[in-house]
């Protein structure tokens, strides 16, 4: 069977870049609010304890692949143990996946972008030019997508650890206690809603086969993990010494409001349209990122000897999905509902089941 | 209504992108892939001309 970006090969430091910024970009997004809900004062943790989840998984992957499928990624073992109908309904499920959260996280900067910094542009053309840079991108391929977000990185970093400590005028630690917030039953259930945000552990497992040595999937899973996780809960922290529990649950857009904050003095104060490039950055690598693995995961599925040309369909459905419905809160309910509650049993489940049963099946022959 | 037709150009060009693909597979005698390129363009196709016909009209 044909297999698309065949000599597609990333270093180890461009793949947990990427996968860095996959998890860490929640910060712009409507995460801060959904666990804000869950913990309150303690939302800090639920990051802290959603990665022990991702951790365990990442190893349990680790273990099962180096045990019994030590070059192959999570599509081929599907292909080679399960026979073609079977690998396409659950590369077409997991592509599904991936372009839904693509064009929900696209209406959600979009949204950003429009009633923040663009008030009197029209959306769609906001989300055209994001789309066309995005399907660009991910047309480059997947050391184009490494090397950009290996670039990235350090400014997205710099640019959160910048934006938690110029507010360091505004926080107040006593809206940390008390210290277990909705208490840890509500905790725990958070914990449980929200750990899909860790997409790095399927992104990994799809494309293993084409890291530079499959061997370091654990190092990588490991640490693009940890370094998300510290990115997140700075950001947390700062956000609830920043805002009250009761606003910190209202607000659309946290990294926007705390950028609205900065005041440290006559000049150094709004200085939100410096934080817009390093959230358009991170936009990109993001969105670029589940749009090409989408397209791997239907281009294994359904035979496609290549990839690049189904991009630029891929990316108009990603738009015109993101633009169907009507208003934002559908789109947030949809975030909040459905994928970030249900969406472990791909992240996580998905993965782990089909390589414990692949390894109890016998190697079929791939035609 | 033409505003919605000229904005349709876009999506058009993407359809005759995808069915070019598909075309190419089909000449490869891959079906399957073929047809699910097909559908894939004319999900998006028909996607798009829905969100533009509600902006456009």
């Amino acid at each position: 069977m044909p297999r698309p970006q065949a000599e597609a090969s990333i270093g180890g430091r461009e793949m947990t870049a990427t996968l860095t910024i996959v998890v860490a970009s929640h910060t712009f997004l409507n995460y801060p609010r959904v666990v804000s809900a869950a913990g309150y004062e303690a939302s800090w943790m639920v990051p802290i304890l959603s990665a022990v989840i991702a951790l365990v998984v990442v190893l349990a992957l680790d273990w099962l692949f180096q045990r019994y499928f030590s070059d192959m990624g999570l599509a081929e073992v599907f292909q080679q143990r399960f026979g073609i109908p079977v690998t396409m309904v659950l590369c077409v499920v997991i592509a599904l996946y991936f372009l839904a959260i693509t064009a929900i996280i696209l209406r959600q900067f979009m949204e950003n972008v429009v009633t923040t910094v663009l008030p009197n542009t029209p959306i769609y053309v906001v989300g055209g030019l994001f789309i066309i840079t995005v399907v660009y991108v991910a047309f480059c391929g997947l050391e184009g997508i490494g090397r950009i977000a290996f670039l990235a990185l350090p400014v997205f970093v710099v640019g959160i650890i910048s934006l938690c400590l110029f507010t360091m005028n505004q926080w107040r630690p006593a809206f940390l206690f008390p210290l277990w917030g909705a208490g840890i039953p509500n905790l725990l259930w958070g914990v449980l809603d929200n750990s899909s945000i860790f997409t790095n552990v399927i992104v990994l497992a799809m494309i293993r086969m084409h890291i530079h040595d499959p061997k370091e999937f654990r190092r990588m899973g490991v640490r693009s993990t940890l370094y998300a996780t510290v990115l997140l809960v700075c950001f947390l922290l700062t956000y609830h010494m920043v805002f009250s529990p009761a606003e910190t649950v209202k607000l659309t857009s946290p990294m926007y409001s705390m950028a609205r904050l900065i005041h440290l003095g006559r000049f150094v104060q709004r200085l939100e349209s410096i934080f817009i490039f390093m959230w358009v950055s991170a936009a990109v690598v993001k969105l670029t990122i589940t749009l090409w693995c989408a397209a791997y995961a239907l281009s294994v599925g359904m035979g496609w000897p290549v990839l690049r040309p189904i991009l630029p369909a891929l990316g108009l459905l990603c738009l015109a999905g993101s633009l169907l419905p009507t208003n934002l809160s559908v789109v947030l309910q949809t975030m909040d509902k459905l994928i970030l509650k249900w969406t472990w049993f791909i992240v996580f489940l998905l993965p782990l089941l089909g390589l414990l049963i692949a390894a109890m099946l016998p190697k079929r022959k791939v035609v | 209504m033409l505003r919605f037709l000229a904005a349709m150009v876009i999506p058009l060009w993407v359809l005759v992108y995808t069915v070019q693909f598909g075309r190419w597979m089909h000449k490869k005698r891959l079906r399957v892939g073929a047809w699910s390129a097909y559908t894939v363009g004319a999900a998006a196709f028909v996607a798009a001309g829905v969100v533009l016909w509600r902006v456009c009209t």
